[in-house]
């Protein structure tokens, strides 16, 4: 592992980011108005159901980002990175960026149910560490199957489909975690729920940088 | 086959040191006659016991029992946790753990409490031998569901098993003629997770109340078929033979590292009403004996074989559709 390129790769992702910032802009409009569109109908969400409302938006908004995350790249694309540089070293850089934007994507649907609801939460520390440690999690996930999604006949619709099951573990905690900052749940199994999610996403990762090789090699 | 006798429930939760405590037991299968003797004890630790002073028969299935409780118990803690066993020369004894709690003021007369609770003869108990179910709260008849339930999640995993074995061969040692046996293996193992999930959902209903109750467990299964059923999508989805190997071979491996933790690591430490799970003891140490022991592993093994020789079948036919088409 080449920490320099690595760190080079980093910082050119964030820059390939930020200069198609209006593709990934349109994620966050959609993370955005699909709020807009829940809350019109109801306007006043119970404790609860604004805490799932706030995952299942986050869920769809990490799958439509991860449809996005190759779809740039054409074949040449990736000839070119294979012959520079080694897959995981791509897929790491991926995945902090990922994590970045995820954490982009989960302030904004945190703000702006807030904005057009109230705001139901009760710990903020709590609050945060569970949104920056699910999307750690789920760009673990999200840019291994985005991957394999990309190299198939219809990218958009395989990447949603293989994804989704595999997301719904993080649902699952996430949203617990999250309940605890909003004083939904029994807060004594905060930590544990966390060394989880930890775990999955040690165990998403690791499975990701052994298997990205095979999934890389065309 | 019936089940054996059992302590389905009793009408009291707590009594205190010194004082009478009369407890209405219900009896699962229970057939006491009017002129039966039937014995009742309160049994703490391994040998201190508390005979009831009285049984009476309330009808062929309760009995009345009554305690009068010693005025120390033979522990330092405030609260003790006693069995309740009631016996009979008949029918054996039968047991119910941690039936109530005891509680006491004082808890420095510990040695009191002993010499209060040892009886001079310890008494004779002992199980009827006859060939019936083990009695077990909360399941009583559904015990039977253990027969199928279990057996197809085990050959589930075989087969699940067996295929992200053939996949690590595929990536390792491009043995890329494989894959038909990884897709044979998991089309039969999604259907004997499927089928398992259907039989626990019939278990759960009538032990449970629910056909699903969002357990961990039953939550975890599912998100465990549902992501090899999206490895099919995956298959379709792409055309070119050979990215379509490398890709459902990575994802069959990426898919079984995940089932890993969800099926036996997080249900275990979290809350949850399934055996094995959430603190709750593992099925087949304790609540089996030998009579279903006699039929449970020779199903799992059963089943292992039934459904690998389905995938094998499977596989062969895949194989000649594949011959057909070539030609």
């Amino acid at each position: 592992m080449n920490w320099t390129r690595q760190w080079i790769l980093i910082k050119y992702d964030f820059l390939l980011d930020f200069r198609h910032r209006f593709s990934i802009g349109s994620v966050v409009l959609y993370a955005v108005f699909s709020v807009f569109l829940c809350l019109i109908g109801y306007q006043d969400p119970e404790l609860e159901a604004w805490n799932l409302l706030y995952w299942i938006l986050l869920s769809f908004s990490a799958v439509i980002w991860s449809i996005n995350v190759y779809a740039k790249e054409t074949a040449e694309h990736r000839l070119y990175y294979f012959q520079l540089v080694r897959p995981q070293e791509l897929w790491l850089a991926k995945w902090i960026s990922g994590t970045a934007f995820l954490m982009i994507i989960a302030a904004m649907l945190c703000l702006s149910l807030m904005a057009l609801s109230y705001d139901p939460v009760v710990d903020w520390p709590r609050q945060i560490a569970a949104m920056a440690l699910s999307a750690l999690a789920l760009a673990a996930i999200l840019s291994f199957t985005s991957a394999i999604g990309s190299l198939s006949d219809s990218p958009a619709v395989v990447s949603s489909i293989i994804s989704l099951p595999l997301i719904l573990p993080v649902l699952l905690l996430g949203q617990y975690l999250t309940g605890v900052a909003m004083d939904l749940r029994d807060p004594s199994a905060y930590m544990q729920y966390m060394m989880y999610l930890a775990a999955i996403t040690v165990i998403s990762s690791g499975a990701a940088i052994v298997l990205i090789n095979f999934v890389w090699k065309n | 086959m019936p089940l054996r006798q059992g302590i389905v429930s009793i009408d009291k939760l707590r009594c205190d040191a010194g004082e009478v405590c009369d407890i209405a037991i219900k009896i699962y299968h229970g057939a006491y006659d009017e002129d039966e003797k039937i014995e009742a004890y309160l049994k703490f630790d391994t040998s201190y016991y508390v005979a009831a002073t009285e049984v009476k028969m309330i009808s062929h299935n309760e009995v009345l029992a009554s305690f009068k409780i010693p005025d120390y118990l033979p522990s330092s803690s405030e609260a003790i946790y006693p069995s309740l066993l009631v016996s009979t020369e008949a029918d054996g004894a039968i047991i119910l753990p941690r039936a109530l709690s005891l509680a006491q003021d004082s808890v420095t007369r510990a040695d009191l409490g002993v010499a209060l609770w040892s009886i001079k003869e310890k008494p004779e108990l002992f199980a009827k031998d006859y060939f019936a179910y083990p009695y077990r709260n909360i399941l009583v008849e559904t015990l039977r569901c253990l027969y199928y339930h279990v057996p197809m999640w085990f050959s589930m995993m075989l087969l699940f098993g067996i295929s992200a074995w053939h996949s690590l061969m595929i990536l390792l040692r491009k043995e890329w003629n494989r894959s038909d046996r990884v897709y044979a293996m998991n089309a039969v193992g999604l259907l004997l997770g499927i089928l398992g999930i259907i039989t626990g959902m019939v278990w759960a209903h009538n032990a449970w109340g629910k056909f699903w109750s969002w357990d961990i467990k039953q939550t975890t299964s599912a998100i465990c078929l549902f992501m090899y059923a999206a490895y099919f999508f995956l298959y379709a989805g792409v055309r070119d033979e050979m990215q379509k190997i490398r890709l459902t071979s990575a994802y069959n491996l990426f898919c079984f590292a995940m089932m890993i933790p969800l099926l036996f690591l997080i249900p275990r430490m979290m809350d949850s009403l399934h055996p094995g799970n959430g603190g709750n003891p593992a099925f087949a140490q304790d609540d089996l004996d030998n009579t279903m022991r006699l039929v449970f592993y020779p199903a799992v093994v059963g089943y292992m074989l039934l459904s690998y020789w389905i995938a094998q079948v499977y596989y062969r036919v895949i194989r000649l559709h594949r011959a057909t088409l070539d030609r």
